[in-house]
């Protein structure tokens, strides 16, 4: 049986099949989420490049350096989840950046930032401090003009 | 028979090198009018729809909107413009092509030649533009809204005739009609799913079992297809996911106007 085109459909029907798209993954991609989760409390753990993420006055040296370094593992890690895990703390360190020490570390675009820092909010393998920490990392890029 | 993107059957492994947005635009960078117009033409097709909707919820009547869709798909997206500005770490090529848009549209000069280029119509076909309408779901919606409607129905479109052509050339064809009867069908005709007895009777299929198993297999692909395709429109940094999520959320504000859902 053939199928008719979706223009025409309302966009509440469009709506239902794209969330049809979207349903939760199955038993394999969890375990996926579970390998980037210790991926990245392994890579927080690290003093140098993890822990002044999670600090309360990092200085903003280390979260550049530390910005530096996840964005290179971010683009060649090993596998899958090193390279989620990295992209994950890339972009806290920009984040911790703006919360932290009122500071833009980045060239990316406000828009950018903030889309990122919602899409690993989002995130189930993502800690609350980060979470937490994305949160607010999303709120000031929104209001502060600087950091646009 | 191989599908597109190298899957070698239904759900199978076998993925080569994914080919998104992106890479097109840079494949096309140098390429002369006719190998770039072959290079672009995906995009030309998954995106001049929402262009002309996104134009007319500008405020252009259907005639301008579609010279004006013309025109940018000619000067713009095959005509090199784009390609020239073409930054994949800009991210989704959804807001790249709108802010190229609405460069283009703002340059009265180049709408006077786009006016004058549509009776011609000689630089690039488009299917269907001539008869096309926007839809009624999108008369009050917001440009950008109309734009998502538009795009998302060409994904599901090109995602489902996908889907379609993988099933009957791997010998699924079942698994496709299972899968119309209980998740396109109830979405369509906004009616029940056809129960999984009658679709067993129907095609031969001896236990409800096998056919629920059929339609999860079904709905997998077709996941995997939707996220895929999304997926070649965005930066590697970013998750399909979310843009299916943006999607639909923009498209419960296009319904949000008054009016903006067709009467049954």
């Amino acid at each position: 049986m053939a199928h008719r085109s979706t223009y025409g459909l309302t966009s509440r029907q469009l709506g239902r099949l794209l969330a049809i798209g979207r349903e939760p993954r199955d038993e394999g991609e969890k375990a996926e989420a579970a390998g980037i989760a210790a991926a990245l409390r392994e890579m927080l753990a690290d003093a140098e490049l993890g822990a002044p993420l999670c600090a309360p006055s990092p200085p903003l040296a280390a979260l550049e350096r530390a910005k530096n370094h996840w964005k290179e593992l971010a683009e060649g890690g090993e596998d899958a989840a090193q390279r989620a895990a990295a992209t994950a703390l890339y972009y806290a360190a920009i984040a911790q950046a703006l919360v932290g020490c009122g500071e833009r570390i980045t060239h990316l675009p406000a828009e950018r930032q903030a889309r990122g820092f919602a899409r690993l909010e989002a995130k189930p393998w993502v800690p609350a401090e980060l979470r937490d920490l994305f949160r607010r990392a999303r709120a000031a890029v929104a209001v502060a003009p600087r950091f646009r | 028979m191989p599908g597109r993107g190298g899957e070698t059957s239904m759900g199978g492994a076998g993925r080569g090198f994914e080919q998104t947005h992106w890479s097109l635009i840079v494949r096309a960078q140098g390429a002369d009018g006719a190998r770039k117009q072959g290079a672009l033409a995906a995009l030309v097709g998954e995106y001049w729809k929402p262009v002309y909707c996104y134009l007319r919820r500008k405020g252009y009547d259907n005639e301008a909107a579609k010279d004006l869709t013309q025109g940018f798909v000619a000067d713009v997206l095959v005509g090199g413009e784009l390609v020239r500005a073409a930054d994949p770490g800009k991210g989704r090529f959804r807001a790249f092509l709108l802010t190229a848009l609405d460069r283009y549209v703002a340059s009265a000069r180049r709408a006077e030649r786009a006016k004058k280029r549509a009776p011609a119509g000689a630089l690039v076909s488009l299917e269907g533009l001539d008869g096309f309408e926007l839809a009624d779901s999108v008369h009050d919606a917001s440009p950008d809204a109309a734009f998502d409607y538009a795009w998302a129905s060409a994904l599901l479109d090109d995602v489902l005739a996908e889907l379609r052509a993988e099933c009957l050339a791997s010998g699924k064809a079942a698994h496709w009609e299972v899968f119309h009867g209980r998740v396109l069908l109830p979405v369509f005709e906004e009616a029940a799913p056809v129960p999984l007895p009658a679709l067993c009777r129907r095609l031969g299929i001896e236990a409800e079992a096998k056919a629920s198993n059929m339609l999860v297999t079904a709905k997998r692909r077709f996941q995997a297809l939707l996220r895929r395709r999304v997926g070649q429109s965005i930066g590697p940094d970013e998750d399909p996911d979310d843009v299916i999520g943006d999607l639909i959320r923009s498209l419960s504000l296009a319904r949000a106007g008054p009016g903006a859902e067709p009467r049954i």
